[in-house]
């Protein structure tokens, strides 16, 4: 049973649409999933992401959505370099990075070397709060998950992401920091992809299209 | 009267020379006749008188009516002689042998002329009558007209005579009962139609080779769709001819190629002949046919075979099929013989008629790799039919082995297809990019499913490892395939893996299959039990990772609406206590662990109860939550918990969202950690940094320990029985030794009332009797109370005490094993580490 979406879960729902725009451009983010399930195209997008993440089932799904919240998935990660480097001088760092021979792992040491203090508490929960919702959106989509199921895990992600940020700035900044921090840099690069976006971009366009939804901090 | 007796026979006939009883014959003769007006009827009638004579028709009288040879000369008129016997044999008159061999010599004259129009089928229906009367007479003209008929049969240098002489014996049934032979003693013996020695020697010379040698030869003889030779043979088929070609088989060898060319030139078939069997009951023909190599006519031969055969006699026929059909690398998969033919041996069937080998065969003619690419198709349809659609039998079929029934098992199939495969599991693979609508691969499941636990002792672990990999993998790739077999596959798969997923611990491969619930309906319960089955299994020790896996599958079920993660509620409901003392007997801190446990649980309590009333789920998860909160915390040693724990649950237990007031025995479990709370708040008002509430903590134990501990001092050796009070100080004696000095007399005591002890810790419900075994088991280990030590008497002791506990416990084994492994490890002194193996040996006798 599809459950009508009120304000208050659409203003749930908004936490992933950052992400949910990025992996699917054309989505809907005023519909549960964001995904046409009568175009089969969107489907199969859909599907190909669920791949791309390893999940085969609904427990697969669960699985990884548990991993979200509970921080192991990104957080944790960030949290044992950043507190590392934390106790590290400049010059120590400097070493530590100038050793690495691997590009992106060193970009993840600047990355996480900038913002070793400013995300102490919050960590990258915004970034896999949101990723959670996305993996529910998508669930959806396959059947993996209910409406009802997504009501009931929204509101304790809703609480988790309202209780750590202030606003959506200060959310979304997150969510940016935490993709950069996985996927790497995301400077745009016309050489391998042209008209790719990056995170940023979509975060400047989201801004603009949907300006209402992202003025009140609904707590 | 028939004119040619008028004007020929009867004015000649010669009286003179018979005897009175010849004339009075003769006489009869002409009644028959209706030659009464005659001048020879009148003279005998006039000059004879016959009283007190019988009739007498002597060879002499039948040579006088039947022996006339002018009359043949001309054929129209020797047929009209011959037909004129007939009111004469009606009555018995039967000519002599001189007269019939005269009349076979005629009738072989004029065959052709029979077979022309100018015979016309009135006459041909008289002569015919005479010969059938001549036939089954009792009388020495019955043998020439048959040896006649038969040659005539099997001469196949005249082919149309052949036919002809078949044709008007089916038409007339000539040869129905039995032919009357004239012996040398001049007595006449019948003997019925049958191939048998008098037959030999009566129609062929008494040589077995000349008439098999015909009889071959006529075989395929004979218009397409008519009757023919066969027809008449048939029923003179005997044990006889099966001896001989028994005792023959190049005969039986070429009775097959006379058969094959019979059913392939007439169209005909003949089973009679094919399953001829002797009075053994051997079928000569049918085992000649499994002896030889097989060509495409032994293919459509076995096909026309009787379905009710006896499985045994077709069992070879089956194998020589398969022979023939992988042979010259499968060229005689292209023929006719097997399109048209050889396909029906196998789709007209069932698998409990098929031999055994079918499965090997199917496999190497339709596996990607080692089969014929245009035609594995057709064996697929063909063996899913016989092995896959069938719902007469369970997962495989009885099949022919040997000889006998035999029930397929998995074992054998995998056993089977091993054998012919250096690597069994490189060889599934090839098959498993197939997918699941490749019926090998639903056979091979079923295989796998039925094997059952017989699967770890056929592969070995890293096989075993590979092997759930692929059929995950099977499993996952089904998304696209059809319904009805995903729906009959996916729990077969499930099943298999849980034969093969045994080993503990490993949760991911264990939540792999156990998603195969979400791919198929079918196998939702399958897949559950599975997980149960590793989740909760009492058999095996509990791990920190599996406590923790209970409580973050809580989630899954509270958010699914108990949909999903269905053992949860019994994980809740029975595990409580079992949980606990995991944690009592855990040496390390397991304090922060146990705060986290429980907040998680506190945490879907609270949201359960502040949903509670907008879907009744919602209440049944919280009270499962309470049922392991009271089981879990009443089994909990107090020390176990951290200060902030039972801080916290104080607090939640107090609020209003808890509403654990109407669960008394909960409620009470939490207050009597008042104590703790309020110490805590003293303490904290003194001193609120954290490192001092952990002292406090540390304080609070020891305090709470003095409270429980029996004072060891006060012990009046006199005084001490086997009850509470004692066991209790004798446990916390031995926890306690090192500070509080050895009670000896006390474990001397228990040690020599052993028994009363075990009775009395086999009756505690308050698991009194681990808390025994793991101390005691401590003390073994300790090099204080090892042996030449001071402190000896007492490690002998206590020693001694854990022996007779824990032998014939479920937990010896465990613990022998733990001894060996330490008493190895070089840990130890010599004589300690000797002492350990000497309990362990003891534990083991």
């Amino acid at each position: 049973m599809t459950q009508d979406i009120t304000p208050e879960i659409q203003d749930q729902l908004n936490l992933s649409a950052l992400i949910l725009k990025k992996n699917h451009k054309q989505a809907n983010l005023s519909s549960w999933s964001g995904f046409n399930l009568d175009d089969k195209m969107h489907v199969k997008q859909a599907e190909r992401l669920l791949t791309i993440f390893g999940i085969k089932s609904g427990l697969h799904l669960r699985n990884s959505l548990m991993r979200y919240e509970s921080g192991l998935m990104v957080s944790q990660a960030f949290e044992k370099l950043a507190s590392e480097f934390r106790r590290d001088t400049t010059k120590t760092f400097e070493a530590k990075y100038q050793a690495l021979n691997n590009l992106q792992t060193q970009n993840t040491y600047k990355m996480v070397w900038k913002y070793r203090f400013s995300l102490k508490k919050q960590k990258l929960t915004g970034y896999e709060m949101a990723m959670s919702i996305f993996q529910m959106r998508l669930g959806l989509v396959l059947g993996f998950i209910t409406t009802e199921e997504i009501i009931l895990r929204l509101e304790e992600v809703n609480a988790t992401v309202k209780s750590t940020f202030s606003s959506w700035g200060e959310f979304h900044r997150n969510v940016c920091i935490g993709d950069e921090f996985i996927l790497g840099a995301t400077e745009q690069d016309v050489s391998t992809f042209p008209n790719m976006t990056t995170l940023w971009d979509h975060y400047q366009r989201l801004h603009i299209e949907y300006a209402d939804w992202f003025k009140n901090w609904n707590k | 009267m028939s004119a040619i007796f008028k004007t020929h026979i009867i004015p000649n006939l010669k009286l003179d020379a018979l005897e009175a009883s010849e004339t009075k014959g003769l006489q009869q003769v002409l009644e028959i006749l209706e030659a009464t007006d005659t001048d020879v009827y009148k003279n005998i009638k006039n000059n004879s008188d016959f009283s007190g004579i019988t009739a007498d028709f002597t060879t002499q009288v039948a040579q006088q009516i039947y022996f006339h040879p002018k009359r043949y000369a001309n054929t129209t008129e020797g047929i009209a002689f011959v037909t004129a016997w007939l009111p004469l044999l009606d009555e018995g008159i039967y000519p002599d042998e001189k007269s019939v061999n005269k009349l076979v010599e005629f009738l072989t004259f004029n065959l052709g002329y029979f077979q022309s129009e100018a015979f016309s089928e009135t006459i041909a229906q008289q002569l015919f009558q005479v010969l059938k009367i001549l036939v089954k007479s009792p009388s020495e003209a019955a043998l020439p007209i048959v040896q006649f008929i038969i040659q005539g049969i099997f001469d196949i240098r005249d082919v149309l005579s052949s036919e002809y002489l078949i044709q008007n014996c089916l038409k007339h049934n000539l040869f129905s009962g039995t032919y009357a032979v004239k012996q040398d003693n001049g007595t006449i013996s019948t003997f019925p139609f049958t191939i048998d020695s008098n037959f030999i020697n009566y129609f062929f010379e008494g040589n077995w080779e000349l008439f098999i040698h015909k009889f071959h030869q006529l075989l395929p003889v004979g218009r397409v769709y008519e009757k023919s030779a066969y027809d008449i043979i048939t029923p003179w088929f005997s044990n006889d001819l099966a001896a001989f070609y028994e005792a023959n088989p190049n005969s039986a060898l070429t009775a097959i190629e006379a058969l094959k060319e019979r059913l392939i030139w007439a169209d005909a078939q003949s089973d009679t002949l094919l399953h001829l069997t002797t009075t053994e009951g051997n079928y000569p023909l049918m085992q000649a046919l499994a002896n030889k190599k097989w060509d495409s006519g032994d293919v459509l031969l076995f096909n026309t075979r009787d379905k009710s055969l006896p499985k045994q006699q077709q069992d070879a026929g089956y194998i020589n099929f398969l022979d023939w059909l992988i042979a010259d690398g499968g060229a005689n998969l292209n023929s006719e013989a097997f399109k048209d033919y050889g396909i029906k041996i196998l789709s007209e069937n069932t698998a409990n008629n098929l031999p055994i080998e079918c499965i090997p065969f199917w496999f190497q003619i339709a596996h990607p790799q080692t089969g014929f690419k245009n035609h594995s198709e057709t064996f697929n349809t063909l063996f899913s039919k016989l092995f896959l659609e069938d719902d007469r039998f369970g997962l495989l079929p009885t099949m022919r082995l040997k000889g006998k029934d035999v029930q397929v098992t998995g074992a054998f199939v995998i056993r089977t297809i091993a054998q012919s495969h250096s690597n069994v599991l490189l060889w599934f693979e090839r098959l498993q990019n197939e997918g699941l609508k490749n019926p090998l691969n639903q056979f091979l499941i079923r295989a796998f499913c039925d094997a059952g636990e017989a699967l770890l002792e056929l592969f070995t672990a890293e096989e075993q490892e590979n092997l759930q990999r692929l059929l995950l993998n099977l499993a996952y790739a089904t998304r696209d395939a059809s319904a009805i077999i995903k729906a009959k596959n996916i729990p077969l798969i499930a099943e298999t893996l849980s034969f093969l997923c045994v080993e503990s611990g490993n949760f991911t491969r264990v939540n792999e299959i156990w998603a195969l619930k979400d791919l198929e309906a079918n196998a939702t319960d399958i897949c559950n039990q599975f997980a149960r089955k590793h989740y909760i299994n009492e058999n095996r020790p509990l791990t920190l990772n599996t406590i923790q896996a209970f409580f973050n599958y809580l989630g899954d079920y509270y958010y699914s609406l108990t949909k999903e993660a269905v053992w949860v509620p019994e994980a809740l409901t029975t595990q409580g206590t079992r949980i606990a003392q995991y944690f009592n007997l855990h040496n390390e801190d397991v304090g922060f662990f146990i705060h986290r446990l429980v907040d998680r649980v506190l945490s879907f309590h609270k949201r359960c109860k502040s949903k509670e009333t907008t879907n009744p789920i919602f209440k049944s998860i919280s009270a499962d939550i309470e049922v392991f909160l009271t089981d879990f915390l009443g089994k909990l040693n107090n020390e176990k918990l951290h200060l902030n724990t039972i801080t916290k649950l104080y607090e939640y237990s107090n609020s209003d969202d808890s509403r654990f007031s109407s669960n008394d025995v909960l409620y009470d479990q939490i207050e009597s950690y008042s104590q703790f709370v309020l110490e805590t708040e003293a303490s904290e008002s003194e001193d609120t940094t954290e490192q001092d509430a952990e002292d406090t903590q540390e304080s609070e134990s020891a305090e709470e320990g003095s409270v429980d501990t029996v004072s060891t001092s006060k012990i009046d050796i006199n005084a001490i029985e086997v009850n509470q009070h004692y066991v209790e100080a004798l446990l916390t004696n031995i926890e306690t030794y090192k500070t509080a000095g050895c009670e000896t007399e006390l474990l001397d005591y228990f040690n020599t009332h052993i028994k009363d002890l075990k009775t009395w810790l086999t009756n505690d419900k308050t698991g009194l009797e681990m808390r025994f075994s793991q101390t005691l088991y401590m003390t073994l280990l300790d090099t204080d109370l090892a042996p030449g030590t001071a402190l000896e008497t007492y490690g002998n002791l206590s020693k001694n005490v854990f022996v007779h506990l824990v032998k014939g416990s479920n937990l010896a084994t465990s613990y022998a094993m733990g001894l060996k492994t330490i008493a190895k490890s070089g840990a130890y002194s010599d004589p300690l580490a000797n002492a350990l193996l000497q309990v362990a040996d003891q534990l083991n006798a």
